[in-house]
């Protein structure tokens, strides 16, 4: 069997003497010197395979899933409940609402199944013809219009429901499900107990989570909340949400549930939001609050406090970078959705340049610097995690097995041609769904309390779909040795911190460096390169950034500035929706000095790792169902990682 | 199993005890006894109903009823009973669509509550040993693996086998092969665990290596491996006491899937569907096709 991909060795930088093709009979390719071992076995076991005391699985996993509970998701047309979302997830062949058999290529090592909590519950009994609900003129059109309405009708009829529940306001007070009903107890009971009986400490696990999903007046401000707790203190609290009287849409209020939580049941939970694309500027403000309330030591605290960790991808768009606010980075544009905010009911109100700066991460993370300058505290010191949003109950990230936002959008041969989205200004097409993304764990074991104590020490990375596998080191004194070592891992815990944690202070004026690398998906294609991004406060207060290529494949070169600007190539082959492992290497590292290094200057570095083009999910769909991919859509995309970042702060 | 259910189905005897259990519901628990028909016009409040009351109010308001809001409680119960056996008398119930609907949920409420009667350890045996793929424990392995990257070595079996006969000849394997990021040891580590890092293939051929001397090559995505495997726990089926809530869980899962379509079966029976001919507009068959990488 032959599955070799023909190409170039990979190219570790710096270190090109040791990557040279050698042949066998010379003897080994490289040698483990005794210098190598002892450092790599210090205070360690010599034996390689003693347990390790660091983490060492990573565990692939969707911190955001709908179900048919989900009221705009049960509207849609979703009946799979959080049962099948986590059979699905586990592995299991299940039949998607429409009636479509689907299984995902590889198990998921964990899933959090985040229901809407605002009218949670409500959808399946309105959708069953509850006699409480068809009592109300509302309710009984609702119900009778979503029994005939075909697929495409569906949506529509969800987006007017949550317009009334959230933008008009007219929805039906008495047949509201909040968390003083019955109604909404026992949906809650429901979906702890469904996490409760997968959860399968050592082989896959179940968090117990919810969204709570302010949007004001159409701005996204939402919110998961995940648990470190099982049941028993799950239960003890109904989750928050954002209407009034007993729940609010300002986020600190919803830190204040959270404390409340904690001390009631002694547990642990935490949050972190999404899709800041869609909040029209208010999801990483800079100045004041979308109330008007300026920002404080108490938001700014509390935010750091409950917030260590943002949904940086999914499938409705992208959020590390934007190409107005990076415009030298080539890579920035990737799957964009700046098209407006998320008001229901379809039409949206445009985007306008100046928020920007307040909706994507890399920018809130070079705020963040500037918060902490006057703070003391840094609110946006969060982890990056990737996850779906997925309505359908299936957690389907990958191209070419992708069932959609919604059930609406399950695999048919319309559904890349459907308006998703319009302004006064302009329209946005189905096809613009991302078949994203992947939230990656570094973990010791595969549970919940490690999981989740993972997320809390940011110890995780995002990918856009694909199961690449990154690690990320930052230190003062790697060696190329340490990366060409049996186990880099060692002397990356040993000598530095890994994603999510803070460079420790050193003095003197060396720089630091970062030992990163990265093999890519088993099924997936071969790495194009490996990036660290940069971002720093000067001494005027003012923020920066910068992108370094530190290890890129088929020997490229890097130039001077620390950018390769030779495409990695293109194999795609439209017709047939497949590519070749041809161009790019299956695995890149390099330790990687920060050659502009300030010590006087607060900085963060994050990686990110981009994979050789391979087909888009609507190319895929072209090929299978044999119809034109519409005008505009990218036959390719370039998968990716981006890592948590590492913090350097300047002493004193 | 499934063969027992269909003709618990079709058996009219079940259907009068539905029914007659959905009437008696329908009575709540009120004991008129079974011989006695409602026109007797006598309405028993058991002391197992006013338990009853009591745990609901409970349940609400956090403690028990006083004296008072008791009496209340049976007051309006009672007041209920009467207005519920004069409306039924005059056939209020007939046509009327919310009822229906009631008793629609109230009988497939009840079509799930038989679900987990029958599970015994016989059955939930039975259901194991047929379903022994989705239980077993997969198989551990510790190893080690050398590499060979295919694109450093033009001639990569021959140099596989070279390198194979060093390995057995007592070389150090640490001092082998050609660098990479992959996990070169494993201990006591699941098959899933491999998969996960070499692919399915790499990690099937893999556990079906005997414990013993180097051998190899294997394929990976990413190039050949030497491999010897050092250890190994055979994959294995628990026994039903280990597993019994899992065990359980899925069968029930598989039971409500087959009570569904058992209970549709029967109401489609009573349906005659026309399917019109699809449209010239027809949507084209999903392709047998599967994209993705060319190997």
């Amino acid at each position: 069997m032959k599955t070799l991909n023909s190409g170039l060795p990979i190219l570790l930088v710096s270190i090109t003497v040791l990557a040279g093709p050698v042949l066998a009979q010379e003897g080994p390719a490289y040698e483990v010197n005794s210098k190598m071992l002892s450092e790599k076995y210090k205070g360690e076991s010599y034996s390689p395979y003693a347990k390790r005391d660091f983490p060492n699985e990573v565990l692939w996993g969707d911190s955001h899933l709908h179900t048919g509970i989900s009221f705009d998701a049960g509207t849609s047309g979703a009946t799979l409940l959080p049962e099948d979302a986590y059979r699905f997830a586990r592995g299991e062949e299940v039949v998607s609402s429409y009636g479509i058999p689907v299984k995902l290529s590889r198990p998921l090592d964990w899933l959090a199944v985040t229901d809407h909590t605002d009218n949670m519950g409500f959808i399946i009994d309105l959708v069953a013809g509850n006699p409480d609900i068809l009592a109300t003129p509302e309710g009984k059109d609702w119900h009778d219009r979503l029994k005939t309405a075909s697929k495409d009708d569906k949506p529509e009829i969800a987006y007017e429901i949550i317009k009334a529940l959230m933008v008009t306001k007219t929805f039906p007070q008495e047949i509201y499900y909040g968390p003083d009903t019955g109604g909404y107890k026992s949906t809650w009971e429901r979906i702890v107990k469904a996490a409760e009986q997968y959860n399968d400490p050592g082989r896959f696990t179940a968090l117990i989570g919810y969204e709570w999903t302010s949007t004001l007046e159409g701005n996204n401000l939402h919110r998961n909340v995940l648990y470190r707790d099982g049941g028993d203190k799950a239960l003890q609290v109904m989750p928050y949400t954002t209407t009034p009287p007993l729940g609010s849409p300002d986020p600190m209020d919803l830190w204040k549930w959270m404390a409340r939580y904690e001390k009631q049941t002694n547990g642990r939970v935490l949050a972190l939001a999404h899709n800041g694309n869609l909040s029209n500027g208010l999801m990483f403000p800079v100045d004041a609050q979308y109330t008007g309330r300026k920002l404080d030591k108490t938001y700014i605290e509390q935010r750091s406090k409950w917030e260590p960790l943002y949904e940086v991808t999914q499938i409705k768009g992208d959020g590390e970078a934007h190409p107005f606010l990076s415009p030298n980075d080539e890579f920035a544009d990737y799957e964009t959705w700046d098209f407006g905010n998320i008001v229901p009911g379809n039409k949206v109100i445009a985007k306008e340049k100046q928020m920007l700066a307040r909706e994507y991460a890399r920018e809130a993370l070079k705020i963040g610097l500037v918060h902490e300058k006057k703070f003391g505290t840094n609110p946006y010191k969060f982890g990056m995690v990737g996850a779906t949003d997925s309505h359908t109950a299936l957690a389907t990230a990958q191209e070419d097995n992708f069932f959609g936002k919604h059930s609406g959008y399950e695999p048919d041969p319309n559904r890349m041609n459907h308006l998703f989205m319009q302004s006064d200004v302009g329209k946005m097409m189905s096809w613009g769904q991302v078949a994203a993304g992947l939230g990656a764990v570094w973990a010791k074991e595969n549970t919940r309390e490690a999981i989740f104590d993972a997320m809390q020490r940011k110890e995780v990375y995002a990918t856009t779909g694909s199961r690449i596998r990154v690690r990320f080191f930052g230190g003062w004194d790697y060696t190329k040795e340490d990366l060409m070592s049996r186990e880099p891992a060692f002397a990356g815990y040993q000598k530095g911190v890994p994603m999510g944690g803070d460079l420790k202070p050193k003095a003197g004026k060396s720089a630091p460096s970062f030992m990163v690398y990265a093999l890519r998906d088993t099924i997936g294609g071969n790495l194009d390169r490996i990036q660290v991004v940069k971002g720093w406060l000067d001494q005027n207060g003012k923020t920066h950034e910068r992108i370094y290529d530190v290890a890129v494949s088929d020997g490229r070169k890097i130039d001077k500035d620390g950018r390769c600007k030779t495409p990695v190539g293109n194999t795609v082959d439209v017709k047939t929706a497949s590519f070749n492992n041809t161009i790019g290497d299956s695995e890149l590292g390099a330790v990687w000095t920060d050659p502009d290094f300030d010590p006087a200057q607060k900085a963060f570095y994050y990686a990110r790792v981009i994979e050789i083009p391979t087909p888009r999910w609507t190319t895929v769909d072209a090929f299978r169902f044999g119809i034109p991919i519409p005008e505009g859509v990218p036959v390719s995309t370039q998968e990716r990682a981006y890592t948590s970042p590492i913090w350097y702060t300047p002493k004193g | 199993m499934s063969l027992r259910i269909q003709t618990l189905w079709r058996e009219p005897l079940l259907h009068f005890v539905l029914i007659g259990f959905a009437l008696f519901l329908y009575y709540d628990f009120v004991g008129t006894g079974d011989s006695e028909a409602p026109a007797a016009k006598r309405i028993i409040v058991s002391s197992g109903h006013v338990e009853q009351l009591m745990a609901n109010f409970e349940r609400t308001w956090s403690r028990p009823p006083t004296e008072q809001e008791l009496d209340a409680m049976v007051d309006s119960h009672v007041r209920e009973e009467v207005f519920y056996r004069e409306a039924m008398a005059m056939g209020l119930d007939q046509n009327d669509p919310m009822v229906r609907r009631r008793m629609r949920m109230k009988l497939e409420f009840m079509l799930e509550d038989l679900s987990g009667q029958d599970a015994s350890d016989e059955v939930l045996s039975d259901f194991l040993q047929r379903n022994s793929d989705s239980f077993r424990d997969e198989a551990q392995l510790t190893l080690r693996q050398v590499y060979l990257n295919p694109d450093q070595r033009p001639d990569l079996e021959n140099d596989a086998g070279q390198l194979l006969s060093r390995l057995r000849d007592g070389s150090a394997p640490e001092a082998l092969g050609d660098h990479t990021l992959a996990p070169r040891t494993y201990q006591l580590a699941p098959q899933s665990e491999i998969a996960r890092d070499f692919g399915d293939e790499f990690a099937r051929q893999v556990a079906a290596l005997p414990v013993s001397d180097w051998s190899g090559p294997v394929y990976s995505p990413f190039g050949a491996h030497l491999v010897r495997i050092e250890a190994r726990i055979d994959a294995r089926l628990p026994e039903l006491a280990e597993i019994r809530d899992e065990v359980l869980r899925e069968y029930l899962v598989e039971k409500r899937e087959q009570q569904k379509d058992l209970a549709y079966a029967k109401l489609r029976e009573d349906y005659e569907v026309t399917v019109e001919p699809l449209n010239p507009r027809a949507i084209p068959a999903l392709s047998s096709a599967v994209a993705g990488e060319t190997r």
